[in-house]
């Protein structure tokens, strides 16, 4: 039985079908990127998997359970989910930041616990901000702050990780050490599924590619079945040079096939 | 990488935890010097020991009634309405993630006031001495009914916000119709007088009457501490957290509702208590709103009751009133973090 599995699901915003009939499931220790376009429903799938919005159609299974019937709490202790540019609201120091990822093991009054407090050091070390444990999460780096909001998740020892865009905003460093991590993570046998736009780490890092495309799944396999001219020409407009480096597939987006909206003509 | 092997030392230095201990002791130990001042305070002196004795007296002196009847309720409330203050702002900034939030923001306070004018309009207040408290009270009720009409079960905290900023301006425009009423210049004054917000005389039957309400208020709003925690992450990881929001929503301002509304209705309106006094203390409990609950109830006791032996101080004569102190004092504080709240965003 897979870990996770997504049946039919749809999502509709007014008369926009942000997801139309999407199908697809996941297995424990598996890195799936989650490609496609802006607004082709990468966030929304995210959402939906990770039970912040109810499909209009179709349901979610967890461990072949449906996910609506799941105490949040429970949900909480094998799933965890980091938003797009999570932030902290209040300047809170980063181990007490890191430790709300244990909120979902502990009844409403039990303090912290031992086991707690390993897995929290734990985390701290695996995502390299041990050293950061005392400072305060509004003086971090970029960098720094995606690594400890990513410990946050991994504070609750989740089974199923969902990260949108974790690597967006970093320089090239912190992308390669923050996807070296996302890859170790599922290598312990968790299952990881990231929103990605860099297509060469969908390619280097990823053991499996979910290519969205206007709310469906346009290609799901291994990355070079997936990352094909023909599928980057229909699903994003643009072809690739393509490259090998150590046995990997890189690629480097080069040239638009359709003009943009406001170069379309009507120009004298 | 790093093999998952936990270094004990490292978990040793994440366990320690900025201790609570010596920030409660100091604002107990503030308190109990505040309540002795209290209760020693005013134009007749009250020796406390010879008062205490009296209380189990058959035939108990004045020192002890004036101890018991007039100067204990009157201490207690302060502890309870400053406590409330405190508390409730500090779960509202915890909920709205804001540290401007005030308690009278879900428009409960101007509602609960609303309810008591309305008792001092019709002439209620002079029938029975607790009708002014009872229509504070039921004003506030009414309000959380209006605002989960209004704004339904499952919205969001704007809606919430803007529905209690338009209770509040109705609220008000009532009491001024109230007062542009009211049928002699005499029943005027005593609204606003009423509305200026003071602890005096006030008797065990307020403290009878307001403390069960608080006491419910106080328990949902202590309930939300861990949620609060989790809302530093925003709504929708807090939802994977485990949280579920709505019902974190309705402790937080139900409980609001009771606690402040029953603080109102005895008092009359004091602000800025609930807005400063967890803004004090935020950065003492390193920012997490779970530690600051408690320690804003006992802040906001700390306060209030210095706010009210001041007003004695000052004016032994006619009172200064207590919430025209805070109100004066508060205002130019929340001016100062209106400022650096603006140079911190830039």
């Amino acid at each position: 039985m897979s870990l996770i599995e997504g049946r039919a699901l749809s999502v509709r915003f007014g008369d926009l079908a942000v997801l139309d009939g999407v199908d697809f499931s996941a297995n424990p220790g598996e890195l799936i990127g989650l490609i496609g376009e802006n607004g082709a429903g990468k966030t929304t799938l995210l959402r939906v998997l990770a039970d912040l919005q109810a499909p209009g159609d179709g349901e979610v299974r967890f461990r072949g359970q449906a996910v609506g019937g799941i105490p949040r709490q429970a949900y909480g202790r094998e799933m965890a989910y980091l938003p797009q540019g999570a932030e902290s609201h209040w300047p809170l120091e980063v181990r007490h930041l890191v430790a709300l990822g244990r909120l979902p093991h502990r009844n409403p009054w039990q303090p912290l616990a031992k086991e707690d407090f390993e897995r929290i050091a734990t985390v701290l070390r695996w995502t390299d901000t041990a050293h950061l444990a005392n400072r305060t999460v509004t003086t971090l780096s970029g960098g720094e702050r995606v690594r400890v909001m990513l410990a946050r998740a991994l504070a609750a020892d989740p089974k199923l990780l969902l990260a949108d865009e974790p690597v967006a905003s970093l320089d090239p460093f912190h992308q390669l050490q923050i996807m070296e991590l996302l890859r170790d993570i599922a290598r312990q046998g968790a299952c990881v599924l990231v929103v990605l736009h860099d297509l060469t780490h969908a390619a280097r890092f990823c053991d499996r590619l979910l290519l969205l495309h206007e709310g469906n799944i346009m290609a799901d396999g291994a990355p070079a079945s997936v990352l094909t001219p023909q599928n980057l020409e229909k699903a994003f407009a643009i072809s690739a040079q393509y490259g090998e480096r150590d046995g990997a597939m890189y690629l480097l987006p080069w040239q638009r096939l359709r003009l943009g909206e406001d170069e379309s003509g009507g120009h004298p | 990488m790093t093999q998952i092997s936990p270094s004990n030392t490292l978990s040793l230095d994440v366990a320690k935890t900025r201790p609570l201990f010596p920030l409660v002791a100091g604002l107990s130990l503030a308190l109990l010097v505040l309540a002795g001042l209290s209760l020693t305070l005013g134009k007749v002196e009250v020796p406390l020991v010879e008062a205490a004795r009296g209380i189990f007296a058959k035939d108990p002196p004045l020192a002890t009634i004036l101890l018991v009847e007039i100067r204990l309720p009157r201490l207690i409330l302060a502890l309870l309405v400053g406590g409330t203050l405190g508390l409730c702002g500090a779960t509202l900034q915890g909920l709205l993630r804001n540290p401007l939030a005030a308690p009278g923001l879900i428009g409960v306070s101007s509602s609960a006031a609303l309810g008591a004018v309305l008792m001092l309009y019709f002439g209620l207040a002079q029938s029975f001495p607790l009708a002014l408290p009872i229509g504070g009270i039921a004003g506030a009720l009414i309000v959380v009914l209006l605002i989960y009409g209004i704004a339904g079960r499952d919205s969001s905290v704007l809606t919430l916000i803007l529905a209690g900023v338009a209770i509040s301006s109705l609220a008000a425009a009532l009491t001024s119709l109230a007062l542009n009423l009211a049928p002699s210049p005499y029943a005027a004054y005593e609204i606003v007088f009423w509305l200026l917000g003071s602890l005096a005389d006030r008797s065990f039957d307020h403290v009878a009457l307001v403390a069960p309400l608080m006491a419910v208020g106080w328990l949902m709003l202590l309930s939300t501490g861990r949620a609060l925690d989790a809302l530093s992450l925003g709504e929708e990881t807090a939802a994977t957290l485990g949280f579920h929001l709505q019902r974190v929503r309705f402790a937080a301002i139900v409980g609001t509702a009771l606690a402040v509304g029953a603080a109102v209705s005895v008092t009359g309106g004091i602000a800025f208590i609930g807005l400063v006094v967890p803004h004090l203390l935020r950065p003492l409990v390193g920012h997490q709103p779970s530690r600051l609950l408690g320690v804003s109830a006992l802040g906001g006791a700390v306060l209030l009751l210095a706010g009210d032996i001041a007003v004695r101080l000052l004016s032994p004569g006619l009172e200064l009133k207590l919430g025209v102190l805070t109100a004066i004092i508060g205002a130019p504080f929340f001016l100062y973090l209106i400022l650096k709240t603006r140079r911190e965003m830039r």
